[in-house]
């Protein structure tokens, strides 16, 4: 594809276009601000360029993953937040009908059974209990997690789809008295797990 | 949370024993009706705790009357999210039955859900809803 000629970048060409006029504004980014790296790179000997145009670098993406993280963990609290408010709204609608709650186990087996089954259509497969307030649910397919691909590639971005999920079952917790805090946990991907631990007062 | 209908008949919501709705029919006789409603507080409490150990089919969200006085009957119903009902009748109302104040209860409930449904409303704050005080309007117009 012929590349469109300077100054005229028309939106439709942009595949085409906008990489050279991204190339070019970088070495132009690079000589204004930092020519204390030119001037390294241009004056002294062989390795001493590369080396500190390395660093600066790696300054860099230190900065941006830092704000990144720390963005994301924002993000993340945001959607427990959520979560928490949903799950106290839906926990009352299921619970309406239901007879009294016997004790904390009779709880959480209505969350494993009937709760997850509305919300996400299947149940949890596996409950565990120390008997000292410490839950762990385990869902084989967690639903959110499907539609990615299975393994270890994208376990990074899981715990943005499973911040809500937390929040959720914290809030339903909430509502029916029990004060908790809830993990998550995924080491391969359709399969998950949740800790409840329990907030004794 | 405490709920409170009075005209003779009154309604009142508690969470924590601290009110989110109160509502009272004639409103000149107020206080009355929240000293009864807040000294059944620990009729319901008393029966939750012996509930506990209650079998399934008595583990009902409706708990019946709490307590008679010479005037009026109190009734309560606690849901699972520990939220009380208690509702004062006048007691020279004999079309009150039962299964009408239990109707009534679920009424409530249903409303209260929608209330708790609504993105706007924190919980635990006062029910300031449009559509919960008609409701309990409707319900106490039928009543009285």
């Amino acid at each position: 594809m012929k590349s469109p000629p300077d100054g005229r970048f028309p939106p439709r060409l942009a595949a085409g276009g906008w990489a050279p006029l991204l190339a070019q504004s970088r070495g132009g980014f690079e000589s204004l601000w930092v020519p204390g790296v030119v001037s390294l790179r241009a004056g002294s000997s062989g390795h001493a360029g590369p080396e500190s145009s390395y660093d600066r670098s790696d300054y860099v993406q230190g900065f941006t993953t830092r704000k990144k993280a720390t963005e994301n963990g924002r993000c993340i609290t945001k959607l427990e937040n959520m979560g928490f408010r949903v799950g106290q709204g839906l926990i009352e609608r299921f619970t309406k009908d239901t007879a009294r709650f016997k004790d904390e186990l009779d709880i959480m087996k209505f969350i494993c059974k009937d709760f997850w089954t509305t919300v996400f259509k299947k149940q949890i497969d596996n409950l565990r209990t120390n008997h000292q307030g410490i839950y762990v649910l385990q869902d084989n397919k967690f639903r959110l997690l499907t539609q990615m691909s299975a393994g270890k590639q994208y376990l990074e971005h899981a715990s943005k789809y499973l911040a809500f999920t937390c929040g959720l079952i914290r809030g339903g917790l909430s509502n029916l008295g029990i004060k908790s805090i809830v993990t998550a946990e995924v080491s391969s991907m359709p399969a998950c797990k949740f800790q409840v631990m329990i907030q004794k007062l | 949370m405490e709920w409170f209908l009075v005209t003779s008949a009154a309604v009142i919501l508690f969470l924590q024993n601290y009110p989110l709705y109160i509502r009272s029919v004639p409103t000149e006789n107020e206080l009355k009706f929240h000293y009864m409603v807040h000294t059944s507080l620990d009729v319901v409490d008393e029966k939750i705790s012996a509930m506990g150990k209650a079998l399934v089919d008595q583990r009902e969200l409706y708990l019946g009357l709490l307590y008679p006085t010479e005037d009026y009957k109190v009734y309560g119903y606690v849901t699972n999210s520990k939220v009380k009902f208690v509702m004062v009748v006048d007691s020279s109302n004999t079309a009150l039955r039962d299964n009408e104040i239990r109707s009534m209860f679920r009424k409530l409930h249903n409303s209260y859900t929608d209330v708790m449904c609504n993105p706007f409303y924190n919980p635990g704050d006062r029910i300031q809803s449009r559509a919960f005080d008609g409701m309990v309007t409707s319900m106490m117009i039928q009543v009285c």
